[in-house]
């Protein structure tokens, strides 16, 4: 979401009017003064043509760097005109039938997923008052007795008892908090507070259990596992490579690195809603430097 | 708007949205995922809206989620066969072709609703970097008419990029 007050509409029109000018990158001297006047004649000009240069790199960047992004857009824009075409036939008998199905089935209420898309953090209250807050790309089903955990990460608190369906198997928290995850390769549960098992076997209180290639093992996570709720990362210790995993997890965009860079430890407490300035701090910290920083495209690279 | 309002509606109208949804999407999954989203759409809503017509509301929602699932279906299988045609080294691995499809979904939707033709100069443009002259040839069309129709899609696209 963007909190930045909008441009005026005839001033956003005008930078394009120039953008558009300039473009073909054969413009006579005159007409590039005149655009660079422009500019200089007022801060709203020059913001509006630093957002289009902005647009402009983001667009470029990522559609040239996709081997047939022309013909895969107006291939896939005629298929989506033609199924809307059909749905505007079909749309108000549907709509009348959808009306007449709904009497007598507002119990299937809970039946289907929690969702949370990339970057976004939600939490739901369960039936019977439990809280469960759902991190960055997460989805979870209600079941009849509980929840199932089905991808990304989870932070459960109640008072009650709670079933859980997660990868690590079926387990009960009696009353607490406990952190969950199954995302990016990992697949832990921490038991934060209160009292829970797992299949039977007791957990206690401060403990991590991780899902490895030889079964279930007691670890030290690297990073704290419930910060996340408060939109935190923080570690006391871990390699490069693992955080800018971590923080590509709250992107949209591709976030690469090198792989000489991938073992430059670093801790510290880092910001997930701003993730493009933790980068930019990175660079401050750490001897790396930052190439195509867009929306969509960045890499994180050795410096000098 | 406060969750327990949320909750309310959720209780009284998810059923009715999810078979609205099944019937149009011919797949209960999709249809459970979409009902869900919906939901999650009225809860990132700043306002209360106007309850008077819960049905209508949730239905705008969730028509608009409908194309995004369509548009979002189409693109991923127009990418495949696209893909399909590049020698094998050249096929990204499947976490950078998720990004990369999510990167043509955001240009689709800024693009939604131009005329084919100023579409179709703006990614000659942006795809392929021709000049105007070039696109202006293609089309058989002034160079003048390039530059409305690459200035049109471009203000699209700042509207969607920076006013939302």
């Amino acid at each position: 979401m963007n909190t930045e007050p909008s441009t005026d509409t005839h001033v956003v029109r005008q930078a394009i009017a120039w953008w558009v000018r300039l473009r073909d990158g054969q413009a006579p001297a005159q007409l590039m003064r005149q655009c660079e006047g422009w500019r200089a004649a007022h801060p709203d000009h020059e913001r509006a043509w630093q957002r289009i240069q902005l647009l402009d790199a983001e667009l470029g960047h990522g559609l040239k760097a996709i081997p047939a992004a022309r013909q895969t857009l107006e291939a896939g824009q005629r298929a989506l005109s033609r199924r809307r075409a059909i749905q505007l036939l079909a749309g108000s008998a549907v709509i009348g039938g959808g009306l007449w199905m709904t009497r007598g089935n507002s119990g299937l209420g809970w039946a289907s997923d929690f969702a949370t898309a990339t970057g976004q953090r939600q939490r739901f209250t369960l039936p019977g008052g439990a809280a469960l807050t759902l991190n960055t790309h997460s989805t979870s089903d209600l079941l009849p007795q509980g929840v199932r955990l089905k991808q990304g990460e989870w932070l459960l608190e109640t008072d009650k008892p709670v079933q859980l369906a997660c990868r690590l198997g079926a387990l009960t928290l009696a009353h607490g908090r406990m952190a969950l995850r199954d995302a990016g390769g990992l697949a832990q549960l921490s038991l934060l507070r209160g009292r829970a098992d797992l299949a039977g076997r007791p957990l206690r209180e401060g403990q991590t259990l991780r899902a490895t290639a030889a079964g279930l093992r007691l670890v030290t996570p690297e990073l704290d596992p419930a910060a996340w709720a408060e939109g935190l990362i923080v570690t006391s210790g871990m390699p490069l490579g693992h955080f800018l995993d971590e923080l590509g997890r709250y992107r949209r965009g591709v976030l690469k690195y090198a792989p000489e860079v991938a073992g430059l430890m670093l801790s510290g407490v880092y910001r997930v809603d701003d993730s493009d300035t933790v980068l930019h701090a990175l660079t401050q910290t750490l001897p790396v430097q930052l190439g195509g920083l867009t929306r969509w495209w960045v890499t994180v690279e050795h410096a000098g | 708007m406060p969750s327990t309002c949320v909750h309310t509606l959720y209780q009284h109208h998810h059923g009715w949205l999810y078979h609205w949804l099944r019937s149009r999407l011919g797949n209960s999954a999709d249809a459970a995922d979409l009902a869900q989203d919906t939901f999650v759409r009225v809860l990132q809503k700043p306002q209360r809206p106007a309850l008077m017509a819960p049905r209508a509301f949730l239905g705008t929602i969730a028509r608009g989620l409908v194309i995004d699932h369509w548009r979002r279906e189409e693109l991923r299988r127009a990418y495949l066969q696209s893909l399909a045609l590049l020698p094998p080294a050249q096929v990204p691995c499947p976490q950078t072709r998720e990004l990369l499809l999510e990167l043509l979904e955001q240009v689709a939707r800024m693009l939604d609703g131009l005329k084919p033709r100023a579409r179709l100069a703006f990614l000659l443009a942006q795809c392929d970097g021709l000049s105007h002259a070039q696109i202006a040839g293609q089309l058989q069309v002034s160079v003048r008419t390039v530059e409305r129709y690459v200035a049109d899609a471009l203000y699209r696209c700042y509207l969607l990029r920076y006013e939302h």
